[in-house]
């Protein structure tokens, strides 16, 4: 369980989170939505430690996240960029087993064994991992991301975006694979995104944020169902359908 | 590992070339013709006594340079000049008596004496074109000082010295306006061109006969005599008893004749130093060479190897610890804010020091000509390319990969190591490699004081306005910085990881 405890955020008189408590449950999913500027990616960044709060904490099962727990943490969280965040001079096979051999984890046999483990999971062909980073499609590196993310088996996923750079059908085709693998790993996952389908298909919970503060949280229904204010209703329907204009 | 098998190379190339030390006779020389020859002259002497190896550092800058190469035992003796023994070098002194008796009561609280004249003076003297000076009449200074529209080019040491120039004004009351500094063998070039109308001269110089000067007299008698003498460290004659023997065979050797015809053999007829010492120490009279050596031959000649080892090791050992020094400055810039300007500013301030000067400044502090100071200074400047380009490499690295670094949990040291000096390899690499190609150029400027390389050719060539002995320095430089063009082709294949070449 992560806990999000009366934390706050400004840059300069810029209020980029106003005080915010949340609870995020273990083994479960979260998707936290709205759009540009509303401070998800802010909340993401702070509960992986990689910006301070200016107030409030972070507790990751009792533990209080702080400058000298701070590495240990990051070590038992998978973080997902949304370009995959992989490093381009690496292949894709040493960019998901470095962190494991720089602190020397597990030995060459196992890692091997975990790699061939993690791509099967995220189907990728094993071969690829050969590749770098620049020799991969959009899709394969993000699986490749999601494979460096879990390849220490953590108790908690962060991801930031994780497919908004892939085309509709690649990215369809995603959503459908992390949804299985959340579903099979029961991690605590955090997945901030724009597009309310994806954040209610893939999230247990949504958790809807506007000008730094939550709006609403609850299901992708009790959203709909029970809007808190106007503006719930309006996110969910600025979602453009296809056929729209001819249904008018 | 790569870097330390290099770094254990390079020691191992400083260490060999520290270790050939042996009893060794220092000689040095100014930056003029005179002062090479007769230091060639003392090297072969000494070298044949035999029991000790005798070193050349030609054409050491101007006098003060020489002098304190000499104060602090850089050199063992050189030739100089009575009246500037008098009036430059023992400055309270001045106006002494220029009897060798006087000057050693001076010389020998700072451990040097003076000895062996060598049968000739040398003294300053202004000259002008004759036709010149047959126009206006001249034939002495006093028939100059009047007239405030003559164009004087003058030597920078003579403008500066105080039995030069400033001793002119007072003395003749010289109306003429600032002179110009000039070289002093391109002086010559100007007064036959017209550009200038009087330069300053030495009464041996072979160009005075060849260019048909008119050398005025002296009719105040202000400049001293300048009788060629040894000046030389206390300890020499027992330090080298058979090579001091040697030297005292010089003793009224050269009259003024045969000093210019030497100076002549060199700059007119394009012998080098070595072979005017030889026939000289042979007694023969001057050799018979029809031609002067091929281009070619002396590009190749005798010392390139020397020159290209001396060459290599300023610029590889220099550049080498610019990198050890410079890249962990360019990540201290770029991570500790504070440090940015303080780092950047200070190594960009160090890049405007003039070469020149700030040799000059380093002779002092490390009290030693040579080698030392000319790869402090070599090292100096090349720290602003590689701080600057690591600096810039590392600030470049794009948020996301360094975020995604972080947040992986790599320790501090595995993501420096790992990520992010692999990512800003390309930059840093070319850093290096501007520093390798401009240390190889600024390296020509080390043979001034003594640190040998091509530059050797080059301040040669500049003394004795010789275009064959400049372009003989000049072209191996220029080459010499293509290869380190080329090598740096390979290394850039061997650092940078293959995604990230160019």
């Amino acid at each position: 369980m992560i806990e999000v405890d009366e934390v706050e955020k400004n840059y300069g008189r810029a209020t980029a989170l106003s005080p915010t408590s949340i609870r995020f449950a273990a083994g479960t999913t979260t998707s936290v939505i709205g759009p540009s500027g509303c401070g998800k990616s802010t909340l993401l960044r702070i509960v992986a430690g990689l910006i301070p709060a200016d107030r409030g904490t972070v507790t990751y099962d009792g533990e209080v996240l702080g400058p000298e727990n701070v590495n240990a943490l990051r070590l038992r969280t998978g973080f997902v960029l949304q370009d995959g965040g992989l490093f381009p001079h690496l292949t894709a096979r040493r960019n998901v087993t470095l962190v494991a051999q720089v602190i020397g984890r597990g030995t060459q046999a196992s890692r091997e064994e975990r790699v061939k483990e993690l791509a099967a999971l995220v189907r990728l062909p094993e071969a690829r991992l050969s590749n770098h980073p620049g020799g991969l499609s959009g899709g394969e590196r993000q699986r490749v991301s999601m494979m460096r993310a879990l390849f220490l088996d953590p108790s908690w996923v962060l991801l930031d975006e994780p497919l908004g750079a892939l085309d509709p059908i690649t990215r369809r085709g995603l959503q459908t694979e992390l949804r299985a693998i959340f579903a099979r790993l029961k991690k605590t996952v955090i997945l901030v995104t724009h597009d309310m389908g994806e954040a209610a298909y893939l999230g247990d919970r949504v958790l809807l944020m506007r000008e730094g503060r939550v709006v609403q949280q609850g299901t992708a229904r009790e959203l709909a169902e029970h809007p808190a204010e106007p503006f719930v209703s309006e996110f969910l329907r600025a979602q453009r359908s296809p056929l729209e204009e001819e249904v008018v | 590992m790569r870097l330390h098998a290099i770094a254990l190379g390079l020691l191992f190339v400083l260490l060999t070339a520290s270790a050939r030390a042996e009893e060794t006779v220092h000689v040095g020389s100014k930056r003029f013709t005179e002062s090479y020859v007769l230091g060639e002259i003392v090297r072969t002497a000494a070298e044949r006594a035999g029991g000790v190896r005798a070193v050349h550092h030609q054409g050491l800058g101007n006098t003060g340079i020489v002098f304190s190469a000499l104060k602090s035992g850089n050199i063992d003796v050189y030739a100089e000049y009575t009246g500037t023994i008098a009036r430059e070098l023992l400055p309270h002194a001045n106006g002494a008596a220029l009897d060798l008796e006087s000057l050693n009561r001076e010389l020998g609280p700072l451990g040097l004496e003076a000895g062996v004249p060598l049968g000739f003076n040398d003294t300053y003297a202004l000259a002008l074109r004759s036709d010149v000076a047959n126009a206006h009449g001249f034939r002495n200074l006093s028939d100059l000082a009047p007239h405030t529209d003559l164009r004087f080019g003058l030597s920078q040491e003579f403008l500066e010295r105080s039995d030069g120039w400033p001793a002119l004004v007072s003395t003749y009351r010289m109306k003429a306006s600032r002179p110009r500094a000039i070289e002093h063998a391109l002086a010559y070039k100007a007064l036959v061109n017209g550009d200038i109308d009087v330069v300053d001269v030495y009464s041996t110089d072979p160009k005075i006969e060849e260019e048909h000067l008119l050398v005025l007299d002296d009719d105040k008698h202000l400049f001293p005599r300048y009788d060629a003498v040894l000046l030389y460290r206390s300890d020499l004659p027992a330090r080298a008893p058979r090579a001091w023997a040697a030297l005292q065979t010089l003793k009224g050797a050269i009259d003024e004749k045969r000093m210019t015809r030497m100076n002549a053999d060199a700059e007119v007829r394009g012998l080098s130093f070595d072979a005017i010492a030889t026939s000289f120490l042979a007694g023969s009279g001057t050799q018979e060479v029809s031609a002067r050596p091929s281009f070619l031959a002396r590009l190749f000649g005798g010392d390139f190897l020397r020159l290209t080892y001396e060459h290599l090791l300023l610029v590889a050992v220099s550049v080498a610890l610019g990198t050890f020094v410079g890249v962990p400055l360019g990540i201290w810039a770029a991570y500790r804010r504070g440090a940015t300007q303080p780092i950047l500013g200070a190594v960009g301030i160090l890049q405007t020091i003039p070469s020149l000067a700030l040799l000059a400044f380093l002779i002092p502090i490390l009290h030693r000509i040579g080698i030392a100071p000319a790869l402090v200074a070599l090292f100096l400047y090349s720290l602003l390319p590689i701080v600057r380009n690591t600096y810039t490499g590392l600030s470049d690295i794009a948020p996301s990969l360094r975020e995604s670094a972080l947040a992986l949990g790599l320790p501090r040291v595995a993501r420096l190591r790992l990520v992010e000096l692999p990512l800003a390899s390309r930059a840093i690499v070319a850093g290096v490699k501007t520093s390798a190609v401009i240390s190889v150029g600024t390296a020509t400027i080390a043979a001034f004081i003594g640190a040998g390389g091509y530059g050797e050719r080059i301040a040669s060539g500049l003394a004795l306005s010789d275009n064959d002995l400049l372009l003989a320095g000049a072209i191996p430089a220029a080459a010499m910085a293509l290869l380190f063009e080329a090598l740096f082709g390979v290394v850039e294949r061997w650092i940078i990881p293959r995604p990230l070449r160019g």
